[in-house]
């Protein structure tokens, strides 16, 4: 690491606060400053509203521990500058002889609430001041400590059925918080405003006649001339409280999963319910909750590639082809032209593939099945493309380190054009039956809006974002893969409601059966993998043949490829958002730490604040249209 | 948790009802036929996917492979209204209690099968985090291979499935008696937990992390 062309931030850093930045250092490109703890607060709330700096983006809060137990841990910021398009790392260090604590940041960033949970979960950092300081993925009484710590064993501490009697005898408190438990009366003590924002509409000037009659707005939805809905709500109107004030009731708890079809997954929602409106969501994760991120340390870099196919299951070609890259940057590797293009086409076929799974299913849980059967015989075609490449439907493990694990078989390019040709009639079918369809309207339009500043604090990326109207997409702003030099759009929402994500998410599926076009149009000949015996095997054939290929082959699967010590946080527009990998290497073969930045679990996080307020049904769209994986969310 | 009596030990027979195990004739067999074909040809799944394999579940259930063809379209997202548990996907600690409980939920006659790598043994997640093997905390009747497996194969289970039933017979009680350890614990004895999970050939090596 050198001190050399770090970003200006750091000067800039160093003027306003002194000694409180430690020191500051360039690896793979990236700027890191580490700054004191007791200033760290101060500082990341001046990066992020000085008017020179603007690092209005917080994507990702994590922690790294070094095999080194000497060495301090330390807390990770990843800024981005969403107008200046600046990358910048903070960093924490924390003495591991003194209490592990830190003043939290989610009054500066609404996003950095789970983000802190899970750190304190997993690592046993405290944040100060933190408003819900529980664990997250783990219960809350789990006992075996915390998993990412280096002294914590891979197996966890204790045996395998002991393990098992103390998941299966869990205590009631353990998967509720008390706050829950003691929820009915949290209602009366909300603020006014928030009372009135929760019943929909203007509270009643103090001393006019309440309305004497019920009202019922029973219309049918339909689209206006600019396909906005009219005719919204169909039910019954709000007037119904103030007419008959003795039906007002106490509120309710409703539990939604972990098991439950309009989840997404084994996702559950704690619901306080006044009547059927939503007053509060408190989400429950960690149901799936893997040790992707533990078991990537006991791994190779091409052994994680496996793990990544299994982390977000919907798009696994994405995935691979992320940890491949930021792997590489680490390593500084430089991919071959044709292993480029072949890596854009994978991507996209994912991004096509999970949007499909994603209106299918959300189709589903607002009520129209047919989406789903027609999505997924498109997901079927795309399944035998993928399977002929990779040789299998779902968990593909399509990228080395280096290259690819297979070339595309003979006749390929011709399917996929002829496929990505055809595919965009079925979303004019299904575009036909949704877009301008009464009932979907009413269901989807104005409901669950967060708008662009606030999707901003809350961190959320990739079509969430966009569909306020926030037009950051990691292809663009830090491109990779050469995707500067294809012709693509992006779409943007403007309400930032479920109806414009589903708008944004089936045109990028369009967007995304162009770029494929356009990938094989320029699909070079020659290698797909490097040509360092190092880093890439060699063709077994030779490796039984040859001796020095056979050495090689050997120190490979035995060793691994080694990483020169440093780190990297290398972001790619997965379907669902930002997926960052953030890999550090001690110069060993395996990660010291591999971090996911987890786009649906970030997303996920502002459920709430999109839900609260709206009725039990509109929550299970909006649920649906945050495009949850449980896998990536767990991890 | 079903709770049957014990056949008693001198007669090897038993039941609350005093039904009479006897060897089986022709009216017992005609009725078990006609019992298991109606079973096996109207099971209603109870979709537990939590992973990756629910997705080729859900792949089984669409347009191409249709799991209707052998009467299980019906998805039961109600324990209470389904014959078979499909877990499919990985299944961590902190859900052990829930398919326990979905499992405690679904009515007899009820079966299970473990789709995947995950739900049969943990699969490559060998670490703190994950059950190893669903049979610890509910038993099994239908394991299906596979990272995940393809929809022929969990067909293949299904069918299987099939098979088994129509071996039964509606006149043994201790048919589907489960024992656990204790109360509230587990499917198999601890010493055989441990046993089944340890890790063996070239995962031993898998937990040296540098
Ligand atoms: S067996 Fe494989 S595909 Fe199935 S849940 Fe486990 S990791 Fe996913």
């Amino acid at each position: 690491m050198t001190d050399d062309s770090p970003n200006p931030s750091v000067g800039a850093l160093r003027v306003q606060f002194g000694a409180a930045v430690r020191r500051a250092a360039v690896t793979c490109g990236e700027t890191i400053v580490y700054v004191a703890r007791e200033r760290a607060r101060d500082i990341l709330a001046w990066l992020k509203d000085a008017p020179t700096e603007r690092y209005d983006y917080l994507a990702d809060v994590t922690a790294v521990e070094y095999r080194d137990r000497e060495r301090p841990i330390e807390l990770v910021y990843q800024l981005w500058s969403l107008d200046r398009k600046e990358l910048l790392r903070v960093k924490v260090e924390l003495p591991q002889d003194e209490p592990l604590e830190v003043d939290s940041v989610v009054d500066l960033w609404q996003g950095a609430n789970w983000l802190e949970r899970e750190v304190y979960d997993m690592f046993g950092i405290t944040f100060r001041g933190h408003p819900d300081l529980r664990r997250i993925l783990m219960w809350e009484t789990y006992s075996e400590g915390h998993p990412l710590r280096k002294d914590f064993p891979l197996r966890g501490r204790f045996s395998r059925s002991e393990q098992v009697r103390q998941a299966l005898s869990g205590e009631l408190d353990a998967h509720y918080s008390m706050e829950e438990l003691s929820i009915a009366d949290a209602y009366t003590t909300l603020p006014a405003d928030m009372r009135e924002r929760l019943r929909g509409r203007p509270a009643a000037q103090p001393g006019s006649a309440p309305p004497r009659t019920v009202a019922f707005d029973l219309f049918t939805p339909g689209p206006d001339a600019a396909g906005r809905a009219t005719g919204v709500p169909l039910g019954v109107s709000a007037a119904l409280e103030d007419a008959e004030p003795a039906l007002r009731t106490d509120h309710m708890l409703l539990n939604v999963g972990p098991q439950h079809p309009a989840t997404h997954g084994v996702l559950r929602l704690v619901v306080e319910l006044d009547g059927e409106v939503v007053v509060r969501v408190i989400p429950h994760i960690g149901y799936l909750h893997s040790g992707f991120e533990k078991l990537g340390e006991y791994r190779h870099y091409n052994q994680i590639i496996t793990l990544t196919d299994r982390t977000d299951y919907l798009s696994a070609m994405s995935n691979n082809v992320a940890l491949a890259l930021a792997a590489e940057k680490l390593m500084g590797i430089t991919i071959t032209e044709r292993c480029v293009v072949l890596r854009v086409i994978a991507c996209e076929m994912s991004r096509i593939v999970s949007h499909l799974v994603w209106a299918g299913t959300t189709a589903i849980d607002i009520g129209a099945f047919t989406v789903f059967l027609w999505m997924f015989q498109e997901r079927e075609r795309i399944y035998n493309l993928v399977e002929a490449w990779t040789g299998a439907r779902l968990t593909t493990s399509l990228t080395r380190v280096g290259g690819l694990m297979a070339d595309i078989p003979e006749g390929w390019a011709e399917e996929l054009r002829r496929w990505c040709q055809r595919f965009p009639k079925t979303l004019d079918e299904v575009e036909t039956m949704l877009s301008r369809n009464g009932i979907w309207l009413g269901r989807t339009q104005d409901v669950g809006v967060i708008s662009g500043a606030e999707a901003i604090n809350y961190s959320l990326s990739g079509p969430m974002l966009r569909a306020s109207g926030v037009a950051y997409d990691v292809r663009k702003d830090r491109p990779y893969l050469g995707y500067e030099s294809y012709d693509f759009d992006v779409p943007v929402g403007e309400h930032g409601d479920v109806y414009d994500r589903y708008l944004v998410r089936m045109e990028e599926m369009r967007q995304s059966a162009r770029i494929i076009l356009q990938a094989l149009d320029r699909l070079p000949d020659g290698p797909i993998n490097v040509s360092d015996p190092r880093v890439v095997l060699p063709p077994k054939s030779r490796a039984m043949a040859d001796m020095e290929a056979m050495i090689f082959h050997f120190k490979q699967v035995m060793e691994g490829v080694p990483a020169p010590v440093g780190e990297t946080y290398f972001a790619v527009e997965n379907p669902r958002g930002e997926l960052g990998t953030y890999l550090v290497s001690d110069g060993t073969a395996k990660p010291v730490r591999w971090r996911i930045r987890p786009p649906s679990f970030i997303n996920l996080a502002a459920l709430p604040r999109m839900a609260e307020g709206h009725l039990l049904s509109d929550l299970i769209a909006i649920n649906a249209s945050v495009d949850v994986v449980m896998g990536e969310v767990d991890r | 948790m079903v709770v049957m009596p014990e056949p008693s030990e001198a007669t090897g027979r038993g039941g609350r009802s005093g039904l009479v195990v006897s060897s089986p004739n022709w009216l017992t067999t005609r009725l078990d036929y006609l019992v298991n074909w109606s079973r096996a040809n109207s099971l209603w799944p109870m979709a537990f996917g939590t992973a990756c394999c629910a997705i080729e579940f859900m792949a089984t259930a669409a347009s191409r492979f249709d799991l209707s063809r052998f009467g299980m379209e019906r998805m039961a997202f109600s324990p209470r209204q389904a014959d078979v548990l499909i877990c499919a996907g990985r299944l961590p600690f902190k859900l052990a209690p829930v398919i326990r409980t979905v499992w405690d939920q679904m009515t007899q006659p009820k079966w299970c099968i473990s789709m995947g790598a995950c739900a049969s043994s943990g699969g490559i997640f060998d670490n703190y985090a994950m059950v190893q093997g669903i049979d610890t905390v509910v038993p099994v009747d239908v394991y299906v291979p596979g990272c995940p497996p393809r929809p022929e194969g969990l067909l293949y289970g299904i069918l299987l499935l099939q098979k088994k039933i129509k071996g039964e017979t509606v006149f043994d009680p201790a048919l589907r008696v489960e024992k656990l350890t204790d109360s509230r614990g587990l499917f198999l004895e601890p010493g055989i937990v441990d046993e089944l999970s340890e890790p063996f050939g070239n995962s031993v090596h898998q937990t040296r992390s540098a």
